[in-house]
């Protein structure tokens, strides 16, 4: 790096330093600060409003599932003991009817 | 407080009243409210984003009004407000939902943090996190290394910087990820059985006896303030810590510390919420009333106490520490072997020790965790591990196989006194010790009408599994067992006393009344088997218990005949507290492992004495406070229970043990043969690591 370079780069670096300073001074810089803490507060605390409603949301739908599981599953039991029914008296018709035919 | 109901089943209900309405403690304090309206099951409020849950009887459809006219009528500008989590009974089940739902969110926003620094954060930058989080570890497994330890914390911290060095920056990033959830986990299931713990630490003693004026007057435990003097009986737990104002005592501090042995206390000795006082008499100045954050405390030093660990878990942490150096070592010689870096990393970034120092604690933690959901609080893992081997069971008979409520059947009256001033003078006494055929005698005379709280008596000698003697008013009065008053007091036995009780009462326990020095009195308690108690011998029997003995003070005819209606192994009747525990000791000398059952402050010392104690829920304090497991439903089915989660435990670890071994070494010998590329060996040992500790955190039995 050249002589030139390292000029300039004081130079930019002093007037940065100022400009920082000169901010600083008139409490713009702590504005910036606050404004900025503030900001990823506000985005922490939306993601974590954003997380508990994921959160709650997935509960219920669980806990929907769950009772549609055990309606489902209620049913299943109540189709299963009719069907034994049903198919029992139909057998018996069919073939009673089978039986009539054959004589 | 106006809400939306946004999610409605029959008895549940979802509701959102806004974000930043509620701080953590309103959060909490809303929740408490709703859940001492009537109808409503339970309760719980989110701070983060104002929703509250709200379980009612499905049943009652005026449940569901006044639970949303409740939130109504919150004031958003005055919220009830809790910092300190309760200690009551639906308070620690809001707190285990409160954990539920902070796991819950903690991986949520895992998740979500990871998709977005996929999504959002250019490459560089995200390499630069990368960096900086394995950075992390890599510090924490110098700092071991540093701290002359070779443990797993230092293998992780080694696969991490070998995945930097060939910067392979998505692999690090993955394996940060995983053991960041690994870590979450575990955080969790000990939180569920930390909760646990603190329920099964909390003696809920519902009324103390201050001492005013020098008389003990009956107080509600949750009127007692900082500065009142409590006289703590024989057999009494202490609700508050203090410091000993009067008396002598020996406490056991096993619940605080685990340790069995009695601690002598005299004035100026300091005590703590929780000890139970086995022997003496003692004067206390309440310090302070407990709180949550104490009985925490106690809890995490139960929980870290080496002494209580699993040794199973204890083995499996030093057995994972052992096998670092020995990875190390492979290491070092694949790559003197093959002179490659790529294949000899294969047995550092594929360990056996991660996936047994996080899956065993796991295990164990999730056990004592269902085990609570079961209503059995376990005091340590090791404790489980002693109930998969007992192949003994001690039973105490009185209150634990036979019936918690035992009842008055008979009162006989033996001298000048009627059959109501003996029931009356005996419940003056007997209300203050915590057993049950004390319970069953002061019911009694409560359901006869009959006033004793006012009368006055002094110096309570309370001779555990014997007897007490005291003076009420002008009168010395001993009551107790037929052993106390004939041969220890030398009371004058009535001839024909036996015939009489038989011919009364045949089957019942008799306690005997006397008065300055003369029977009065005869008290026949009828303490019939409790109705599960037959199937849940035959039970553990069939689950290998084969020696099932029942230890008793009662009499030899009522003792062989509730013996032989449950089929047990054998008896012995009429056995002090300290022949108890010395046939526990015997037995335990014989090579067997004993489970001891009990509940009463006569059976203590054999509770200590035993490989694992149970105390049942409605045991005396003193019993609950020393026995390592609690079954808070009076239910003896619990022992079944604890027995079948023991053993699935036990059989999950050694399950986890051959998987664990098996799986890595497939794929370490896959990485060596160059079957698979080292980022999807690590891969595939991360993500079995972190299966194996999911699946030890899903239940041991069937719900």
């Amino acid at each position: 790096m050249s002589l030139h370079h390292h000029v300039l780069f004081a130079l930019g670096g002093a007037a940065l330093a100022g400009v920082t300073a000169g901010l600083a001074a008139k409490g713009t810089l702590h504005r910036a600060a606050v404004a900025a803490t503030t900001a990823a507060m506000r985005v922490s605390d939306a993601v974590s409003a954003e997380a508990q409603s994921v959160v709650d949301d997935a509960n219920d739908a669980c806990a929907e599932a769950r009772r549609q599981a055990k309606i489902d599953a209620a049913v299943a039991e109540r189709l299963a003991t009719l069907e034994g029914k049903v198919r029992a008296e139909v057998t018996a018709q069919v073939d009673a009817e089978s039986a009539a035919a054959e004589a | 407080m106006l809400f939306e109901i946004v999610s409605e089943i029959p008895g549940r209900l979802r509701l959102r009243c806004g974000r930043d309405l509620m701080t953590e403690a309103e959060a909490r304090g809303v929740s408490h409210s709703l859940m001492a309206v009537p109808g409503v099951l339970f309760a719980e409020a989110h701070a983060a984003n104002g929703s509250i849950l709200l379980r009612t009887d499905p049943a009652d459809p005026a449940a569901r009004t006044a639970a949303l006219d409740a939130v109504r009528s919150l004031d958003v500008l005055a919220l009830p407000s809790v910092e300190e989590p309760g200690l009551g009974l639906r308070e620690t089940e809001l707190e285990m939902a409160l954990e539920n739902n902070r796991f819950q969110m903690r991986v949520v926003r895992l998740l979500l943090a990871r998709a977005a620094r996929r999504a959002l954060v250019p490459a560089p930058a995200r390499v630069a996190l990368v960096c900086v989080r394995a950075a992390r570890h890599i510090l924490r497994g110098l700092r071991v290394l540093l701290s002359g330890r070779m443990a797993v914390e230092v293998l992780d911290a080694a696969a991490l910087a070998a995945a930097l060095s060939r910067r392979s920056f998505s692999e690090a990033g993955t394996i940060a990820f995983l053991l960041r959830l690994s870590s979450l986990m575990e955080e969790h299931v000990n939180a569920r059985a930390r909760l646990a713990l603190r329920d099964g630490l909390v003696v809920r003693a519902e009324s103390v006896w201050q001492v005013v004026d020098g008389r003990d007057v009956r107080i509600a435990t949750a009127d007692v303030r900082e500065g009142m003097v409590l006289h703590l009986a024989q057999g009494g737990v202490l609700p508050v810590d203090g410091t000993v104002v009067g008396g002598v005592g020996e406490l056991d501090e096993s619940s605080m510390t685990g340790e069995a042995a009695l601690v002598r206390k005299e004035a100026g000795s300091t005590v703590f919420a929780g000890t139970a006082l086995r022997d003496g008499d003692l004067l206390v100045r309440v310090a302070a009333v407990p709180g949550a954050a104490r009985i925490d405390r106690i809890a995490r030093m139960v929980e870290e106490s080496s002494d209580l660990k699993a040794s199973a878990q204890g083995r499996a942490e030093r057995l994972a520490d052992a096998i670092v150096p020995y990875s190390f070592l492979a290491f070092l010689g694949i790559l003197a072997v093959t002179r490659n870096l790529r294949t000899a990393m294969s047995v550092l970034m594929v360990d056996y020790s991660c996936a047994i120092k996080l899956s065993t604690p796991v295990a164990v933690m999730s056990a004592m965790n269902e085990a609570a959901r079961h209503g059995i609080v376990v005091r340590g893992g090791r404790y489980l591990e002693a109930m998969a081997a007992a192949d003994t069971v001690v039973f105490d008979k009185t209150g634990t196989l036979t019936n918690a409520a035992p009842a008055v059947e008979r009162v006989i009256s033996l001298g000048d006194l009627g059959e109501e001033e003996v029931l009356r003078l005996a419940a003056c006494i007997e209300e203050h010790f915590p057993h049950s055929m004390a319970r069953a005698i002061v019911a009694e005379a409560e359901r006869r009408g009959l006033s004793h709280e006012s009368e006055l008596h002094a110096e309570v000698r309370y001779i555990v599994a014997h007897g007490i003697a005291t003076r009420v008013g002008e009168k010395d009065v001993l009551i107790g067992s037929a052993h106390f008053l004939f041969e220890d007091e030398l009371v004058e036995r009535p001839a024909g006393l036996d015939e009489l009780v038989e011919r009364e009462a045949p089957a019942a326990s008799v306690i005997y009344v006397a008065c300055d020095g003369a029977l009065v009195g005869a008290i026949c308690v009828s303490d019939p088997p409790r109705a599960e108690a037959s199937e849940v011998v035959r039970e553990l029997r069939g689950r290998g218990m084969d020696e099932l003995v029942m230890l008793t003070g009662d009499a030899e005819p009522a003792a062989r005949r509730v013996a032989s209606e449950l089929g047990l192994t054998s008896y012995r009747a009429q056995v002090l507290p300290e022949g108890k525990s010395a046939h526990v000791e015997a037995l335990r000398r014989e090579g067997r492992t004993v489970m001891m059952v009990g509940d009463g402050i006569n059976d203590s010392p054999a509770l200590a004495a035993a490989d694992v104690s149970v105390a049942m829920g409605d045991a005396s304090d003193v019993a609950r406070a020393v026995a390592d497991v609690l079954v808070t439903e009076p239910s003896l089915g619990a022992l079944v229970t604890a027995r079948d989660l023991s053993e699935r435990l036990m059989a999950r670890i050694r399950r986890d043990y051959r998987l664990i071994v098996g799986f890595n070494t497939l794929l370490i010998a896959l990485g060596l043969g160059g079957a698979i590329s080292l980022t999807t060996a690590a891969y595939l040992h991360n993500a079995s690591t972190l299966a194996i500790t999911a699946l030890n955190a899903r239940p041991l039995l069937r719900e």
